[in-house]
């Protein structure tokens, strides 16, 4: 039960960001509905070799404005809440401003878990056509999830694999997509007759 | 004189000539003040310097402007042309103004390896010198010549440290009847910063910096004729930006003279410039 309650209370004050990727001939894109997601982006060293991220990625439709961490190696991307974003046209931005994308930071990644042909977890969202391949870094939720291989869920992590393919999300941590009650935890599927009292 | 063609001065083979290859480069990071780095500038990316220079050396001063635009074809490959102005160039009792000699450079950044807080890269340069200063003045303000360039960059940029170091090849055309002597010119550059700063803050560099030059003899008729020589230069620069802005300052002292047949004192040189990305 341990492993269910504590990814959960981590994740809470982390939502920020509901992705999902599109697995389709233009290339994956980002559904958000919320405001922030966060690039790593190495080879960021001085504040005037930054203007160039700024110059690419501000015309990224969906993009509203940004912050550069230069010590810290991201940028913050403020999103037009429901805006599609094309994750090729982010890498593209990124290696036009003469850098390199090394991951999105993902908060939360909505979808349903199951296990492909080649034993791989996979988060599906609603729509069959939205994909990712999953990798959990995180023991518990590792384990929790091979016991409940198809069932809502919601992952936080990195995507990686920007070019070509499924893109990858590193998933730290993965929890049931729960209807409960606010206060209330999922203990089984995360219908509301497996929430806790209380 | 040698065999009734131009004489040799000082002033040929320091200044005129070099200037559009000495002075500061427009890039996308930071780069040496007098030389040049293996940076490039961002896919469409537009920047804009416009600088002034001093030279003074025995017999001779330059006092110029200084002009240089950089294009972003990818975020890989820049085009970069030079525009030296000799504001006034004095020289062998007489003065000269006019443009010098245009530089068309293309760098191509072939390796890079990005790093949390770091960079290294490397760039192969190609470039042409056109003669559009005039040769036939005293002081000349070009070398009459067209000489195509190339040379490797390489560079390692960090949040505290820079380094540079670059080659470049300068194969000199031959002009009124003498071959020119090709010129080597090598740049060598360490930086710091100080403090470190954010996007939208203001960033100081301080670099220190040293420009060598060597000459090859020219030939005429099948002789090789008493020119030509190396030069050295050592001086602090400092580069501040913000944003989209840097403004370079640089002062340098000539530490290194061998010049065949040439008693006179390298000139001491200083640049101030502003750069602008759009």
């Amino acid at each position: 039960m341990t492993y269910r309650q504590e990814p959960r209370r981590r994740l809470v004050p982390t939502l920020t960001v509901m992705a999902l990727a599109l697995f389709s001939s233009l290339g994956p894109t980002i559904q958000a509905s919320a405001s922030e997601f966060t690039l790593r982006v190495d080879g960021l060293a001085c504040p005037f070799c930054a203007y160039g991220i700024e110059k690419k990625l501000l015309r990224v439709s969906g993009i509203e404005k940004l912050d550069i961490l230069i010590d810290e190696g991201k940028v913050v991307l403020s999103w037009r809440p429901g805006a599609a974003l094309d994750l090729p046209a982010l890498h593209k931005a990124v290696q036009d401003a003469g850098f390199t994308l090394r991951s999105l930071i993902v908060d939360q990644a909505p979808g349903e878990l199951s296990r492909d042909a080649a034993g791989n977890l996979v988060l599906r969202s609603l729509d069959p056509s939205v994909t990712f391949k999953v990798q959990l870094s995180d023991p518990a939720s590792l384990h929790w999830a091979s016991e409940h291989p198809s069932m809502p869920v919601i992952a936080s992590g990195t995507v990686r694999e920007f070019t070509g393919g499924i893109p990858v999300l590193i998933a730290s941590q993965i929890v049931p997509r729960s209807d409960c009650a606010e206060g209330r935890i999922p203990l089984g599927d995360g219908s509301p007759s497996t929430c806790s009292s209380g | 004189m040698q065999m009734g063609l131009p004489n040799p001065t000082p002033a040929r083979i320091g200044l005129g000539s070099l200037a559009g290859l000495l002075l500061a480069s427009v890039a996308s990071a930071h780069e040496p003040v007098f030389g040049v780095g293996p940076e490039t500038i961002y896919q469409g990316g537009v920047g804009v310097e416009v600088g002034t220079d001093f030279e003074s050396g025995e017999g001779e001063q330059t006092y110029g402007l200084a002009y240089e635009l950089i294009y972003g074809v990818t975020s890989r490959i820049a085009l970069t042309l030079d525009v030296p102005q000799y504001l006034r160039r004095e020289g062998e009792g007489r003065s000269e103004a006019g443009i010098g000699d245009l530089v068309l450079r293309g760098k191509w950044r072939f390796w890079t390896r990005d790093r949390l807080r770091s960079s290294d890269k490397a760039s192969l340069i190609l470039g042409l010198k056109l003669p559009t200063g005039r040769h036939g003045s005293l002081p000349a303000l070009g070398s009459g010549s067209t000489d195509p360039l190339f040379g490797l960059s390489l560079s390692h940029e960090s949040r505290t440290w820079y380094g540079f170091g670059t080659f470049r090849y300068l194969l000199r055309t031959r002009h009124d009847g003498i071959e020119l002597g090709d010129r080597i010119l090598y740049d060598l550059a360490a930086g710091f910063r100080p403090w470190r700063r954010g996007y939208l803050e203001t960033d100081v560099v301080f670099l220190l910096e040293y420009n060598g030059i060597t000459t090859l003899r020219d030939r005429a008729g099948g002789s090789s004729l008493p020119t030509g020589g190396n030069l050295g230069w050592l001086g602090p620069t400092a580069l501040v930006s913000h944003r989209n802005w840097m403004a370079k300052f640089g002062v340098q002292l000539p530490i290194y003279k061998k010049l065949r047949g040439d008693p006179a004192r390298p000139a001491v040189r200083a640049v101030a410039s502003l750069e602008y990305h759009f």
